[in-house]
């Protein structure tokens, strides 16, 4: 018998983010690098760590080899304990049939048995694919003084973007009346940010009968949510006040590494609520003398001989004499030969710009807008000597231009 | 490797008077190169080797040692049979003054570890010593001669060698060995304090040892028994650097900002392991101005730095310039302070506008926490 837990994390992690295009070629979206050195998933797993949530489910559907194997014991997020600790939770095959996550409410009905090993009150639903810090302790003190049966955490954003999220309308206690998935003309500006927390037993019953729905898509947004509120059941919105960033875009990700370079953007990396992340062990980086670095993070193990300006460095990445890199992120030991330019551009991992090479451009230099874009390297693709990469332009993992 | 072999590591050095760095630490964990501590080096050399039976001896202010160390998770020494273990001073109250004086007593203070251990050749090592090591190298050269006694040395100009030197016949056998008190700018076969020796004879060099009121490894233990045992130098190839002193220290960080010693070290075919911390990337502000220097993860740069070794979460404020420093964690440089050839030890805050210099051969310490 394991001893009850007041909450454990229900954590989304199978997603393809086919929109991150050829970033998610090859791993999860959760397992997408960010921010020098972190993947989007140290996000809610160190937000978890941070809140005093022990036991953690992690739910992987789509390439999850190098998700699990990064999240591995759980050990940099303190999630290898004794009783509980970071579970990855694969689909399964049974007596009777096997069958992948259908929606994000099957996955966590696959998994009933895994939660009610712990027998907690409260299950916390998370996605993998926000940048954001949240104390999650805050949020069940929350549901727990409004005696809540669901309490979704709900960010305010303005009245144009609000036709993109899923939209709460609540009454004046916060109660929620009231559903709509990207309405047209939005009542209220109260975006639902994925993260919700049940009372586990009323769960339980509407995944039970979400699952014996006919054709239910057994998604929370879609089915489980407006059931609930159909039946009249408490449920909450939860202000959050801070930085929340859905990555799920080439752009969004790369203003989101931006963000980091722009004090106003109140990311703060470096404050009491750490960020944690499986670190490798690579010495401190180096800069040369032909170096020049102005408004760029730069990670362990990089070798800095050239210029960078507004960039994001990851760790063990080279900067040759006379490269020149302007708002970029460079992913994990890429290398960027003598003279090349890099400007708006992501770089996955391992890739090499050779010498002379140009990969994006500045907005400013092009005439037609809607021609521009962010330029993205697939991981260990090589740009040849002197080839040009233009905005908006992708080239596959492992391509050789 | 079909003979188990484990490692004792000395976390002092005995018999040479400490530098101000480890005034409060022990002097295997004086910071080195933005991110280390000095012992990371030989057991990532030794973790290469798997070796993973080692014990660290400890004498005083070990805090820093147990912090950095812990169970030894970050060089995947956390293990169910051996792994790391600190091996506090337990001495009986009454010998109380005689405390680990020495290297000899050291380990007789460790004896029942020594004898407890399943193997048959114990590693004995400085933990002071920059430099990756080829312990599976040394052992097999150990084996195959059927030697007592292997002595790690290396042939260089060094005038500052505190250690022993050593005389070796053709075959590798040392047939002399002494301290040099004199300055030799020739080559000459300065041994570091790293040994291979068999359980079984170290055993009973420590019952003669306390017999005979032996303290000196190398005199004792080595040159009085010459005539005895097989003794065999075996030699280090590539970088070495040995930290004794504040000099010695300065030396040794300033060639790590060479390309080629920093790729020698750093990335050979295992990596340096140290110590988990979870800090930010390093950001640069619009001023910053950085060349030719080290700089670890969770700095704030905006001010100007050259030829320097800068560690973890330093703050570098606008109009500081920083030449031929080495600034360590948490210390804070305010604006338009000018430093030279200055070494701050951890949390140290040095005001706006102050300018300070050491030289080359005798840089400027500020002890830990000091504000300026």
């Amino acid at each position: 018998m394991k001893q009850q837990k007041e909450m454990i994390t229900m954590l989304l992690a199978g997603g393809q983010g086919s929109r991150l295009y050829v970033l998610t070629k090859e791993v999860a979206k959760p397992a997408v690098p960010f921010g020098g050195k972190y993947r989007i998933i140290d996000f809610p797993l160190s937000n978890c760590a941070n809140s005093g949530i022990d036991t953690v489910g992690v739910l992987t559907q789509y390439r999850p080899l190098e998700l699990n194997s990064y999240i591995g014991n759980g050990q940099p997020w303190d999630l290898d304990r004794m009783n509980g600790g970071v579970y990855i939770l694969p689909p399964y095959a049974t007596d009777k049939d096997s069958q992948w996550y259908k929606g994000t409410a099957n996955a966590i009905y696959q998994n009933i048995n895994f939660i009610d090993r712990y027998n907690p009150e409260n299950v916390l639903i998370l996605s993998g694919d926000h940048i954001y810090k949240m104390d999650y302790a805050k949020m069940l003190a929350y549901h727990k003084e409004k005696k809540a049966d669901a309490t979704i955490a709900v960010l305010d954003v303005s009245l144009e973007e609000a036709s993109r999220f899923g939209i709460m309308n609540t009454n004046d206690d916060n109660s929620i009346y009231e559903f709509e998935e990207k309405p047209k003309h939005p009542k209220s500006t109260k975006a639902s940010m994925g993260i919700y927390i049940f009372n586990w037993q009323k769960l339980r019953q509407y995944l039970i009968d979400d699952e014996n729905t006919p054709g239910s898509s057994n998604d929370f947004g879609k089915n489980i949510i407006p059931a609930m509120l159909a039946n009249k059941e408490r449920m909450f919105a939860y202000q959050f006040n801070g930085y929340w960033k859905d990555v799920g875009t080439i752009e969004s990700l790369w203003e989101a590494n931006m963000d980091l370079l722009n004090p106003k953007s109140n990311i703060n990396l470096d404050s009491d609520w750490r960020i944690f992340a499986r670190n490798e062990p690579h010495p401190p980086h180096f800069v040369g003398d032909k170096a020049q670095i102005a408004e760029s993070i730069v990670s362990e193990g990089c070798d800095i001989n050239g210029k960078l300006w507004y960039t994001v460095l990851f760790s063990g990445v080279t900067v040759e004499e006379g490269a020149e890199l302007n708002s970029a992120v460079v992913m994990s030991n890429s290398v960027i030969q003598k003279g090349a330019t890099v400007k708006y551009a992501i770089i996955a991992e391992d890739a090499i710009i050779e010498e002379g090479a140009v990969v994006g451009d500045d907005p400013c230099n092009c005439s037609d807008p809607s021609e521009w874009g962010i330029a993205v390297i697939g991981r260990g693709a090589v740009v040849k000597k002197g080839q040009v990469v233009r905005p908006k332009e992708m080239i596959e993992p492992g391509a050789n231009r | 490797m079909t003979s188990k072999t484990i490692c004792i590591l000395f976390a002092e050095s005995y018999g040479v008077s400490p530098t101000e760095l480890a005034a409060e630490r022990t002097l295997a964990t004086v910071p080195f190169a933005g991110r280390y501590r000095l012992i990371d080096f030989v057991l990532s050399s030794l973790v290469k080797a798997r070796i993973d039976e080692i014990g660290v001896i400890t004498k005083e202010h070990y805090g820093s040692l147990s912090d950095h160390l812990g169970w030894g998770k970050d060089w995947d020494l956390d293990r169910k049979n051996g792994g790391l273990k600190i091996l506090t001073p337990f001495t009986k109250a009454e010998s109380a003054s005689t405390r680990n004086r020495s290297k000899i007593d050291a380990l007789l203070s460790v004896k029942r570890f020594i004898e407890k251990a399943d193997a048959d050749y114990i590693i004995l090592s400085d933990s002071n010593l920059v430099m990756n090591i080829d312990f599976e190298s040394m052992l097999q050269y150990h084996v195959d001669r059927a030697a007592d006694i292997t002595v790690l040395y290396q042939t260089k100009v060094c005038p500052n060698h505190t250690g022993c030197v050593i005389d070796m016949d053709e075959s590798g056998c040392v047939i002399d060995a002494y301290y040099s008190s004199i300055q030799h700018m020739e080559p000459q076969n300065a041994a570091f304090g790293v040994y291979i020796i068999n359980k079984s004879l170290l055993l009973s060099l420590l019952d003669r040892a306390y017999t005979f009121g032996w303290v000196d490894f190398d005199r004792d233990f080595i040159t009085k028994n010459l005539n005895k045992l097989k003794v065999f130098g075996f030699a280090h190839e590539g970088f070495s650097a040995v930290i004794n002193t504040v000099t010695d220290y300065y030396d040794a960080s300033m060639k790590v900002l060479n390309r080629e010693t920093r790729h020698e070290l750093f990335y050979g075919d295992t990596p340096i392991f140290t110590r988990v911390k979870n800090s930010v990337p390093t950001i640069y502000g619009f001023d910053g101005k950085v060349s030719n220097s080290l700089i670890a993860d969770g700095c704030k740069i905006d001010g100007e730095i050259n030829n320097c070794i800068i560690f973890r979460d330093v703050v570098v404020e606008k109009g500081a310039v920083l030449n031929n420093c080495i600034i360590m964690q948490n210390t804070v440089i305010q604006s338009e302070a000018r430093l030279n050839c200055v070494i701050t030890d951890k949390d140290v805050v040095i005001g706006g506008g102050h300018a300070l210099s050491g030289y080359q051969t005798y840089p400027f310490v500020i002890a830990k926490g000091q504000n300026v």
